[in-house]
């Protein structure tokens, strides 16, 4: 039995008399245990997605249906409080008037659970999370990255059969930030409590997720695995959304093969695919092998100058004019390039995604 | 490529058995419950308007329009309504004046003393209009006030040099007592304005005056005119001052017209030419209350670079500051101080002298000694219920319509905002004088709240809605939406999540509110006057009751009382509020 499961959300709102379809047909399932993101630009109904499986919107249409027990569709809608959920909001929701023990305990002492056992649970949750030793702190004392902790702390503390992050970790600075996404997917792995995650981070969601959905303007645009998503983008926003992309467009010529104004090029065997199908091909900055005398014997080659080469640190990024565009490549920081130069450029066949 | 939801048996689908019995949600039972007074607010008012097109106000009276006829016809009543106009208008330029000026000092130039003067402004808020007009009658009363006999002894004039009594003159105290509250509001304004815009224009070389008129007070506009429409509202509608300063020479304004046509000495109370003036006061009322919304949600409109604003470099006063301190200190001494002393000195004499080495043998407790104790103490009893019970029921009250307004979803909202926002734009005389007529024609019998303490109550806590709204509104807002959808998540229902996260966030504002509002009560003389009766009877009323019938030394006694009755709730209210003195206006 899945976790969750959602079938055709929808949702609309009615903001200075314009419509605005938040969810547009939404669906997806999760599997026991997983981390699943929705990912997406701002705006584009994460958050209601989320807010409707929390409880905390009714939706328009579709159905949600939580470890088999169908919680909002038709007539039924059960109240948030009703759902066996645990959720971490963008701000964390912390209750300023409360001790940390406090605001850890709130669930279940709302569950009316025995003190002795509330203690024991709450000492073991703050623990989970590093906040041993706090209890009896004013919840404001704490700092931001602590905060956030004791929000995953109060939604674990009642162990929810689903789990929702909310940007969980927009809030947290840059440094901050990547040491608690290694910390939050490990903690998660330990518990296994199936976690519906959202953010507009590529970086988080790639990082942390078994499964992404790619979400654009109320729908899911693409499911898959973070590698999936990344080499195998389904369409133009996707490749563009999570990642820099090279675009180049072209028309089919066999299952094989693409012609393109830059010539034909090898691509990934696709068996369906029919000749004069206009496609667009993508390809990632790093998979593309920059040589700065002309290989021999190499498919694939692209002619192109260097317009700008700019040192990041751990890689060298290369502006490199091709044709009338200009394209990204990665490559080691120890290539010596410099602006003018000419270089060809190679496109691994197997790292072209070819989107229809 | 869109992802589909694959599909699914939903053999393995319980809905749960509460899933599909729907709890009425909170916002909704509070909508219900708020409803009441939402109806009581608009019906009196319907009532008032209602009662104008009707021959002597009788609600069975037959269909006229001679009320309104005679409003601008009958050259009496129209002199009532020019003197209104008179009044009200030197009332709100002595109010804004001080208030602003004032303001402007102590937020804008580095005079110092701002916790005390602002602090100073609360108690002055909290003096009783009546207060202060029997201390202004005993200082500048053509024939009584102490100046005036000095001034003509002096300089052997043949007349008092200022009649205080007259129209200006019960204008000019009104605004002194109605500066400290556009203070409080302009200083407030003042504090939350980004002292970078101010910074920015003395940066291209505007000079203080010029960034006064340039920037300041056009960025405040919206809290001027708030408070002036706070202060105009409470003129019209305050009765102590006409009553105390305009009854014996016949002065009239809207209030004591009133407050004299429903309570004649001789003859029949005429209800009809009250309620058409007040018909006209509500539509101005409303009218001035729309654009004064409008007002500021087109000054919302700047607000997006503001925020919560440092405060800019502050003026240097330089060689003005003995200039800065005269006003500061006169202000006080006169509009309060001098005042004070005075009724102090009154209440110490058997009959009024102005202050001499010979009056000085006459001082003696005797007034307080022969105050008539059954009379004060059942005032006093009667002040301390209404000062308890009318807050609570407003407090009570308001947290419904701002729950509604702030948390509900549905359109309705808009109409709970609008009503609650009646009584502070339409006079409270109005609304008594509503609940007045009603009590009198359709509640005889069993449940005939004629004269009785619950009317007085809640016809208080009705005006009082408009303040505790305006708090708790800015309360709700200001906690996060998610605070309490994190409780839902916890499992707590709506109910809980209110009992156990948003009242709790919500006490500071719910205790000062609470507070302010009873002081309030305690020094309000108009509504207990127009509705109230010898069981209701209320220390000031008795206060008024005293001076009204001659016995003036007997009614600053009672006077005083009533101010150390305060005394304790005030220090409580401002032990609470010390580190923002301001906040609660
Ligand atoms: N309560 C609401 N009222 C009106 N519009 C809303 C409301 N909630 C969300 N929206 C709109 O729905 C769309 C999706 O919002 P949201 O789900 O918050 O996006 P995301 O979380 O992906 O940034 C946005 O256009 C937003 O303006
Ligand atoms: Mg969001």
């Amino acid at each position: 039995m899945a976790p969750l499961t959602v079938e055709g959300l929808h949702q609309a709102f009615t903001a200075a008399d314009t419509v605005v379809k938040a969810i547009d047909e939404v669906g997806f399932e999760l599997r026991e245990g997983e981390i699943y993101t929705l990912l997406g630009p701002s705006g584009c109904g994460k958050t209601s997605t989320l807010r409707a499986v929390a409880g905390l919107e009714r939706p328009d249409g579709g159905r949600i249906v939580i470890d088999g027990t169908l919680v909002a569709g038709g007539p039924v809608f059960v109240p948030p409080n009703k759902r066996d959920i645990g959720m971490v909001f963008q701000s964390y929701g912390i209750w300023p008037h409360m001790t940390v023990f406090a605001n850890a305990a709130f669930p279940l002492r709302v569950a009316k659970v025995p003190k002795k056992e509330i203690r024991r649970r709450v000492e073991e949750a703050l623990a989970a999370v590093h906040l041993d030793g706090y209890e009896d702190r004013m919840s404001t004392q704490l700092s931001g990255g602590q905060q956030q902790r004791l929000a995953l702390a109060r939604a674990l503390v009642r162990r929810p059969k689903l789990l929702l992050l909310d940007e969980p970790l927009s809030n947290l600075d840059a440094k901050l930030r990547a040491a608690m996404r290694a910390e939050l997917a490990a903690l998660q792995q330990e518990i296994g409590v199936t976690t519906l995650l959202v953010t507009h981070d590529q970086d988080e969601a790639l990082s942390m997720s078994s499964r992404i959905a790619v979400m654009r303007a109320g729908r899911i645009v693409q499911e898959g695995t973070p590698r999936e998503i990344y080499q195998r983008p389904a369409s133009r926003f996707a490749a563009d959304f999570v990642g820099t992309t090279n675009f180049l467009d072209g028309v089919r010529c066999d299952g094989k093969r693409v012609r393109t104004a830059l010539g034909e090029l090898d691509v990934p065997g696709a068996p369906a695919a029919t000749a004069g199908d206009a496609v667009l091909l993508a390809v990632r900055p790093e998979a593309l092998r920059l040589h700065q005398v002309r290989p021999e014997g190499v498919p694939n080659l692209v002619r192109g100058e260097i317009e700008r080469s700019m040192f990041v640190g751990d890689s060298v990024e290369c502006h490199v004019r091709v044709a009338d565009v200009v394209w990204t490549a990665r490559q080691d920081p120890e290539l010596p390039v410099a602006s003018g130069d000419e270089v060809w450029l190679e496109l691994p066949a197997e790292r072209i995604s070819v989107i229809a | 490529m869109t992802v589909t939801a694959p599909e699914r048996t939903s053999a393995t689908e319980t809905p749960p058995a509460s899933a599909t019995r729907r709890r009425p949600s909170l916002p909704g039972t509070l909508a219900v419950l708020a409803a009441f007074p939402a109806v009581a607010i608009v019906g009196l008012l319907v009532l008032v308007v209602y009662l104008g097109f009707r021959a002597h106000g009788q609600p069975d009276g037959a269909l006229t329009l001679h009320n309104f006829t005679s409003l601008f016809g009958d050259s009496q009543v129209w002199e009532v309504v020019v003197n209104t106009v008179v009044y009200v208008a030197v009332s709100l330029a002595v109010a804004l004046f001080f208030g602003t000026a004032l303001a402007l000092l102590v937020e804008r130039t580095d005079f110092g003393w701002e916790r005390t003067v602002t602090t100073a402004m609360v108690l002055r808020i909290l003096i009783p209009g009546f207060f202060t007009a029997m201390g202004w009658i005993f200082l500048f009363h053509p024939r009584i006030g102490a100046i005036n006999q000095w001034l003509v002894e002096a300089f052997a004039l043949e007349k008092a040099p200022v009649n205080i009594v007259s129209l200006v003159g019960m204008g000019f105290v009104e605004g002194l007592a109605l500066s400290a509250l556009v203070f409080s509001m302009v200083s407030a304004s003042l504090r939350n304005l980004d002292g970078a815009l101010e910074e920015a224009a003395r940066a291209s070389g505007a000079g203080a005056w010029r960034v006064l008129r340039t920037v300041t007070l056009p960025l405040i506009r919206p809290g001027l005119l708030g408070s002036a429409l706070f202060a105009g509202t409470i003129a019209v509608s305050s009765l102590d001052i006409p009553l105390i300063m305009g009854l014996s020479n016949r002065v009239y304004v809207f209030s004591s017209y009133l407050f004299v046509a429903a309570n004649p000495s001789a003859g029949r109370p005429e209800h009809g030419i009250p309620a058409a003036f007040s018909a006209v006061m509500i539509l101005i009322g409303i009218a001035f209350g729309l654009w004064y919304q409008r007002t500021l949600r087109s000054g919302r409109k700047y607000q997006v670079v503001a925020g919560k604003g440092r405060q800019p470099a502050r003026i240097r006063l330089g060689r003005w500051r003995v200039a800065a301190w005269a006003f500061v200190v006169g202000y006080f001494l006169w509009s309060t101080i001098l005042p004070l002393l005075m009724v102090l000195w009154i209440s110490l004499l058997p009959f009024v002298q102005k202050p001499s080495a010979a009056a000085l043998q006459a001082v003696s407790l005797d007034n307080y000694r022969g105050l008539d104790w059954s009379f004060v103490l059942r005032g006093l009893e009667n002040s301390v219920k209404v000062m308890v019970l009318a807050p609570t029921v407003a407090v009570l009250l308001s947290l419904a319509f701002s729950f509604v307004a702030v948390r509900a979803r549905g359109r309705y909202r808009y109409a709970y905002d609008l009503v609650a926002f009646l009584p502070q734009a339409i006079p409270g005389t109005i609304f008594a004088f509503g609940a007045m007529t009603a009590a009198l024609y359709w509640t005889r019998g069993w449940y005939g709240l004629y004269g009785s303490l619950a009317l007085l109550v809640g016809v208080m806590a009705l005006i009082q809605v408009a303040f505790g709204t305006r708090m708790f509104n800015a309360g709700l807002l200001q906690i996060h939406a998610e605070l309490e959808e994190s409780a839902a998540m916890s499992g707590a229902s709506a109910w809980t999540a209110v009992r156990r996260i948003t009242l709790p966030l919500l006490r500071p504002v719910l205790t000062y509110t609470w507070l302010w509002l009873a002081l309030l009560s305690l020094r309000d003389l108009t509504v207990p006057t127009l509705i109230g009766s010898q069981d209701t009877l209320t220390l000031s009323v008795a206060s008024w009751t005293l001076f009204s019938s001659g016995q003036v030394g007997a009614s600053s006694a009672v006077t005083l009382l009533m101010v150390g009755c305060m005394a304790p709730v005030v220090v409580v209210f401002l032990l609470l509020t010390r580190t923002n003195p301001g906040k609660a206006v």
